[in-house]
Parts: C-alpha cells; sequence; structure tokens
C-alpha cells in the first residue's frame, strides 16, 4: 500500500486544505473575490509573520493570554470547587441547581455590555466574563464525576483510618482528574471567548481589539493572522488538555468493577 | 479517629477494656430510620465475644445484617444502641468486591493501605512485593487491576488488607462471587496466612461448607430484627478436607449445622 493509502484520513485532511487554500489564493489574488471579503492565504501568512516577528502584537498577545490564563485558572478552581460541593451534597445541589440550569441555558455572551458597566473595560472585565463562561462545562463535568464516584472506595480508605486529606487527594481528586478535564477543555474554548469579546466590543489593546481594529481599516489580511494565532492557541492548548485527559484518565477505558 | 488504640465504640461505656485481637459485643442495637417510612430494626441485641487469635464466621440469611454488623465493628457506622468494643490497634477489611482503585497499578493499591497509616510509597513498596509473591502474583506488580481476574483482584486486596499486619482481619463475603477453584485457593491462602500472622478474623458468608472448613467457632444470626440463634464450636482437627474422608466429615457437619434452630 502507498503511504496515502494507509494514512488515508491524513492524506484526505492534506488534500483538503491545499485545494480550498489554492482556491482561496486563487480567487482573491484575481479580484474575484475582492479585498473587502478576503485576503489571500500568502499575504496572510507574510504580513501576519512579520508583525508577529517584529513584536507588534507581543504587549496584545501578552494583555489577552494572561486574562485569558487568569480567567481559565478562576474557572478551573472556582468550577471544579462548585462541582465538588454540588456533587457530594444534595443539599448543596439543590440550593445551587437552579442558577446553574438557569445559566447554563444563557448564552452568556449576551452578557458582556453588563459586565463592561461593572468593570468596565480593562482586564477585569475580560476575566471576568471568561471565567463565567468558562466555569459552567466544568461544573457540569465535576458533578457527574463526583456522582460516578464509586462511594465504596471512600469506605474502603476509611477502614484504613485515611485522613480526609488523603480521601481527598488519593481517592476523589484522581477520579475526578479525567472527568474534570473533559469539562476544562470545554473551558478553554469559552475562556477565549469571554475574553475576545470583552476586547472586541471596546479597548484600546488585546487581540480582539486588533480585530476590531483591522476590520475596520479594511486590513482583512493582518485580521485573518489574528484569527489563525488565535486557532493556533486554542488548538494547542485544547490538544494539551486531551493529552492530560488520556494519560490520567485511560484508566476509564477499562470497564471493570 | 486514626491511630487510636483501643477503639471503642459504644453508645454506653462498658467495663474495662478486652485484651488486644478480641472483639466484645453487648446488646448492640442498630435502627436505620429511612426518611419518610418506618425505622427498622436490623440488629435487635446482639451479644458477641471474639478471642484473640480466633476465626470466627458469622452466617445467617440475605438482608439479615451481616454487613451492617460488620460495618459497626469496623467502626464504619455507630450502634443505635449497646456497646461495641474492638481492640485493635490495626484493622483491615476485605469486602465483597475487591475495590481496587482503577487509576493504580497494582503494587500501588498494596501500598495504599499502609500509606493512609503516614508510610511513603516507595518506603513500603518491597513489602508489598513481597505479600504480592507470598499471593503468588509476582508478575502482577506493575499491571493494572483490569489486566487481572477476579481471583487475582481478590488476592491484591488481600494482600493490601495484611500489609498493615492487622490484628483484626474482617471479611465480608470475600469469595461469594468466585468460581469454585477459585475459592477453594483462596482459601487455602487465607488459611496459610492465618497460621502464620495469628490475627483475629470475623468472617461473614452464607455458605455453610466454607465456614466449616475456615473457623473455630460459627455464630448463627436470625432474620431480621437480627438476633444469634446459636454459637457453634467446630472441633474439626485442621487441616480440614485435606482427604476425602475429611471433605466429607466438613460436609457432613455443614448439612447437620443447616437445620434450623427452634427457638
Amino acid at each position: 500500500m502507498s503511504f496515502a493509502a494507509r494514512h488515508r484520513g491524513l492524506a484526505l485532511g492534506g488534500l483538503s486544505l491545499v485545494v480550498v487554500l489554492a482556491a482561496w489564493e486563487g480567487a482573491t489574488r484575481t479580484g474575484w473575490i475582492g479585498p473587502m471579503f478576503l485576503s489571500p492565504p500568502s499575504l496572510i501568512a507574510t504580513n501576519g509573520w512579520t508583525n508577529l516577528v517584529e513584536g507588534r502584537w507581543t504587549a496584545d498577545l501578552a494583555l489577552t493570554l494572561s486574562c485569558f490564563g487568569a480567567a481559565l485558572t478562576l474557572a478551573i478552581v472556582g468550577g471544579v470547587l462548585v462541582g465538588v460541593a454540588m456533587g457530594a451534597s444534595k443539599t448543596a445541589f439543590h440550593l445551587l441547581n437552579p442558577y446553574l440550569v438557569a445559566l447554563n441555558a444563557l448564552p452568556k455572551i449576551v452578557l458582556c455590555p453588563l459586565v463592561m458597566l461593572w468593570f468596565g473595560t480593562g482586564p477585569g472585565a475580560r476575566v471576568f466574563l471568561g471565567s463565567l463562561m468558562a466555569a459552567f462545562p466544568i461544573v457540569t463535568a465535576t458533578v457527574t464525576g463526583v456522582q460516578s464516584l464509586d462511594r465504596d472506595f471512600v469506605l474502603l480508605a476509611r477502614t484504613y483510618r485515611a485522613s480526609r486529606w488523603k480521601i481527598l487527594h488519593a481517592v476523589v481528586l484522581p477520579f475526578l482528574a479525567p472527568h474534570a478535564l473533559s469539562g476544562i477543555r470545554v473551558g478553554v474554548n469559552y475562556a477565549m471567548v469571554g475574553v475576545l469579546v470583552v476586547e472586541l466590543f471596546s479597548s484600546s489593546q488585546g487581540l480582539g481589539y486588533r480585530l476590531n481594529a483591522y476590520s475596520q481599516n479594511f486590513q482583512l489580511d493582518l485580521f485573518f493572522a489574528i484569527i489563525a494565532l488565535i486557532i493556533a492557541i486554542v488548538l494547542v492548548l485544547s490538544r494539551l488538555m486531551y493529552y492530560l485527559e488520556v494519560r490520567l484518565g485511560g484508566w476509564r477505558n477499562s470497564a471493570f468493577h | 479517629m486514626a491511630g487510636e488504640t483501643p477503639r471503642s465504640t459504644s453508645a454506653s461505656q462498658d467495663g474495662a477494656l478486652a485484651s488486644p485481637g478480641t472483639l466484645s459485643v453487648r446488646g448492640l442495637v442498630k435502627t436505620f430510620r429511612p426518611r419518610g417510612q418506618e425505622p427498622v430494626v436490623v440488629l435487635d441485641g446482639l451479644d458477641l465475644d471474639v478471642r484473640r487469635g480466633e476465626f470466627l464466621s458469622i452466617v445467617g440469611p440475605s438482608a439479615c445484617g451481616k454487613t451492617t454488623l460488620l460495618h459497626i465493628l469496623a467502626g464504619l457506622e455507630p450502634a443505635t444502641a449497646g456497646s461495641v468494643q474492638v481492640d485493635a490497634e490495626r484493622l483491615a477489611v476485605v469486602f465483597q468486591r475487591p475495590l481496587l482503585f482503577p487509576w493504580r497499578n497494582v503494587l500501588h493499591n498494596v501500598t495504599f493501605s499502609l500509606e493512609c497509616r503516614g508510610h511513603r510509597r516507595d518506603e513500603v513498596a518491597p513489602a508489598a512485593l513481597a505479600l504480592l509473591q507470598r499471593m503468588r502474583l509476582n508478575e502482577a506488580a506493575q499491571h493494572r487491576p483490569s489486566e487481572l481476574s477476579q481471583g487475582m483482584r481478590q488476592r491484591v486486596d488481600l494482600a493490601r488488607a495484611l500489609l498493615v499486619e492487622p490484628t483484626v482481619l474482617l471479611m465480608d463475603e470475600p469469595f461469594a462471587s468466585l468460581d469454585a477453584a477459585t475459592r477453594v485457593e483462596m482459601h487455602a491462602v487465607l488459611l496459610d496466612v492465618w497460621r502464620e500472622f495469628g490475627f483475629t478474623v470475623v468472617f461473614v458468608s452464607h455458605d455453610l461448607e466454607e465456614v466449616v472448613l475456615l473457623s473455630d467457632r460459627v455464630v448463627f444470626l436470625s432474620e431480621k430484627p437480627t438476633r444469634v440463634t446459636k454459637v457453634v464450636e467446630i472441633d474439626l482437627p485442621r487441616p480440614r478436607g485435606a482427604t476425602p474422608e475429611a471433605r466429607a466429615e466438613v460436609y457432613r457437619l455443614a448439612r447437620e449445622l443447616e437445620t434450623p434452630v427452634s427457638d
């Protein structure tokens, strides 16, 4: 079998990318699709790369990434804590569930104007919205995880007189980790959305600001370059989470009891 | 709760402490109060004395509270009334399911019991490996529990329990879900380590032949509300069931004990 035949999926995907990029390049270079709509990929790549290495976007990257990092961290810590509380205590679950259900149903992105009213347009608003949006899938995944924990594991630890701390970090957390990670993987995306949307609306720095500025100045090549950058960041992080999920949760695939 | 010796879970404080490796139960009552329903008296005044180093079995019909009794002895549940004194510096429990952590390998599942008492994993690993060897599980140490058979997992569970060098070993129908051949093997393993380490065993079972084979004494429980109906001393010489005649003797005694007691 040829290389392409053996790696059929990869080959098809690669082929698809090449064809589309080529068509895109051709259509935009010939003016068939105007510069108001799309930019040629070659231009996106070269101009984007130039700006990146010349450090034009460094401050923006730093701001967006740090807000994103803070938002994700808050979402993870808060989300796991709330998730554990709700999963472990029926009272806590019933007390908090109405809000979980209502806010889950809401596309929280629409809260952006309110968030900006509360926090202005600085990092506070970005971190708040980002963490709010990211927390929900984490809470949901954690609750499911805690509820699926076999209570007999805890019972067993207690017969060996394990301290609460030991039970938490040797029994509960390793069990929860893959569940929480699946929620965190989704949360990565949402945290980025939350941060970017605040930046889009009104700010003077950050990747979202750049997107807004470039589109208003019709610099679509740089616009798409930023898009590509965002895609790259989120992809890398998602992959990392997935890898962690497999590493810490591989034992889930073998069903046994 | 951790590190207390001896441990006494009493609704009423009772006299002098027993000697190590003994259990003493007086008038044990356990009532469950499910929400919105009538309270259920499961254990209705049990008296029990387990001597040091003895192999005592507890048999009774299903749902008579054998597991509840074991949980109370293990300190996992409080008694509603009565006193329970378990004089055990180190207690270990083997449940019906092996309850091995799927995210740990076999070796680290075994070390878990001593980890709970504050030891470091790598510190106790050699002792754990030695026990695994004893259980004829030398090759299993680096494997995951999911890769082992039921019988092997039960042996890992036993190894984990033995690692703490228990004074008292509680066992809740540990071999019930094993096939006959594996069960025979496990009986031999258990008796072997019991003979060597000399701990006290409280063994819950519903299998009369099994208890006649293993025990010094057998306590019979009634249906709910549960009381002790009789206590029988098994004075067959050990090793039991080693020859066909000995096995027949075990079988005969088991059948004899089967006849219900009229109270």
